[in-house]
């Protein structure tokens, strides 16, 4: 290789590699942005994603109620395998039964909501270990869903719409490092700022200025604030599980576990603020686990 | 590189990202538990351990290849794309010196790679995590064993792509 061409190799290297520097720093803030070649790959992935989901749920579903049943012709094993059958079926329609159990908290939350929603089902998850998104397909037309809109789940809340494209949205889970959602602490009022935990083991968050005098303990509830106009007031965040106090400073480190299992929530909805004030659900209509409505907050309402 | 070769490259881990995001949702663990096998990595590093075609070649196969799983990854635009190049240029400069001959070493080569990447990937978004970033480091170690076990399966159904390509193994250094 001549050092002209080595010269040029390295010219051509810096500069191909100067375009995702360029790229990363436009985007490193805002992550909401995507330009017509990306909506065009996702609208395609989208459908494709959903198909692989749909198939081998679809597949699981087979094995489980027929296939793995064929070999129960034998009649000498008749009630056994029968036996089995039964058992199986009772596993899915118990599991039939908790699924329509969270579809049915969805449609009472929604009813009880005094703003639009738009219901939307889990396709798929982040590749990547290190941000929590997952990928939602909406129920109807996406027109108008827009970034940092709210999605919650039976339990609370699940993150924001982080992008949009067609009828498909990338949700921003609470738990990610980028997300913050302004909460309280149901008991006491305080007020502070939700973030996910950056490469916990599991999904959780913490809560940032939210103010000594505040005192949180083990085991509060913490709700939206309403603050910001996309999250109504009042709906459960997670429970605090490790409080800790530094000995100077003017805040207090609040870790939270959410409410919503991120690694199981399968049905959702998009919360599509109207003009008017959003106003809370009805604490009936939220269940968290422990059953016990959501105290309203002592905080201002959302302007 | 052909082009075709590029091409068939990028489908193949515009597939795998498809297939690989999908049935995580399906899965009753989070990702943090088990995590994805970094699946554009593989390619990447199958791609630049060949050896074959020039560096900008190379270069911008990674690039679209990164952009690819920016999409898939909920990363930041760029980031995926940046430490894939940046992975890229090692693996070819690597290749050389690199004996990737049985999937015990293909194994253990994922594994250094995807170590690597990971850690490379959190310093480049450390901005991210507001003074947290030590923490994720803990995700590195189970991401990079999840991609080293997976690393032998997929370069072998590179190579069973490359061979429909180049049909002479003569022509391929990866055999």
């Amino acid at each position: 290789m001549t050092l002209t061409r080595r010269a040029r190799e390295l010219v051509i290297v810096a500069t191909l590699l100067a375009v995702p520097v360029l790229f990363l720093r436009a985007n490193l803030a805002a992550t909401d942005h995507l330009n017509v070649v990306d909506r065009a790959i996702l609208r395609v992935s989208a459908p494709l994603q959903a198909g692989i989901t749909g198939l081998v749920h679809g597949i699981g579903s087979g094995w489980n109620n027929y296939i793995a049943l064929v070999h129960v012709k034998a009649d000498n094993a008749r009630l056994t395998d029968e036996n089995a059958r039964l058992r199986a079926e009772l596993i899915a329609a118990r599991n039939a039964a908790g699924r329509e159990g969270d579809l049915e908290k969805l449609l009472v939350l929604r009813s009880s909501l005094q703003f639009d929603t738009i219901a939307a089902r889990v396709i798929a998850v982040e590749t990547s270990a290190f941000f929590r998104v997952v990928r939602i397909k909406l129920d109807r037309g996406g027109d108008e869903v827009k970034p940092g809109m709210a999605v919650i789940a039976s339990a609370g809340i699940v993150g924001r719409v982080q992008r949009v494209f067609g009828g498909w949205c990338d949700v921003l889970l609470a738990a990610d490092p980028k997300s913050s959602i302004d909460v309280v602490v149901a008991r006491t009022g305080g007020r502070g700022v939700l973030k996910g935990v950056a490469g916990s083991d599991r999904y959780k968050t913490r809560i940032e200025y939210l103010e000594r005098k505040d005192e949180a303990a083990e085991g509060d509830l913490i709700v939206t604030s309403g603050l910001g106009g996309f999250f109504p007031r009042d709906l459960p965040v997670g429970k605090v599980v490790k409080v800790d106090r530094h000995g100077f400073g003017l805040y207090q480190e609040v870790e939270v576990q959410p409410v919503v299992d991120f690694g199981k929530i399968r049905d959702v909805l998009v919360v599509v603020p109207r003009d008017a004030q959003p106003a809370g659900p009805t604490p009936e209509a939220i269940a968290p686990p422990d059953k016990a409505p959501a105290e309203p907050s002592k905080s201002e309402p959302a302007k | 590189m052909s082009a075709q070769r590029a091409i068939v490259m990028i489908l193949a881990t515009y597939v795998g990202l498809i297939i690989t995001s999908s049935l995580q949702a399906l899965s009753p663990w989070p990702v943090s538990t088990i995590p994805t096998p970094e699946v554009a990595l593989l390619v990447v590093l199958y791609l630049g351990l060949g050896g074959r075609g020039t560096a900008p070649a190379h270069l911008g196969v990674a690039l679209a290849i990164g952009y690819l799983a920016d999409l898939f990854a909920g990363s930041p635009k760029g980031l995926e794309s940046l430490t894939l190049g940046i992975a890229m240029l090692l693996a070819r400069a690597a290749s050389s010196r690199l004996d990737v001959a049985t999937p015990w070493h293909t194994m253990v080569i994922a594994l250094v790679a995807a170590l690597a990447h990971g850690l490379l990937q959190l310093a480049i978004s450390s901005s991210l995590y507001a003074g947290n970033a030590a923490a994720a480091l803990r995700l590195v170690p189970t991401t990079a064993l999840t991609t080293a076990l997976v690393a032998p399966l997929a370069f072998r159904i590179l190579h069973r792509l490359d061979r429909r390509l180049a049909p002479d193994p003569a022509r391929l250094r990866m055999s």
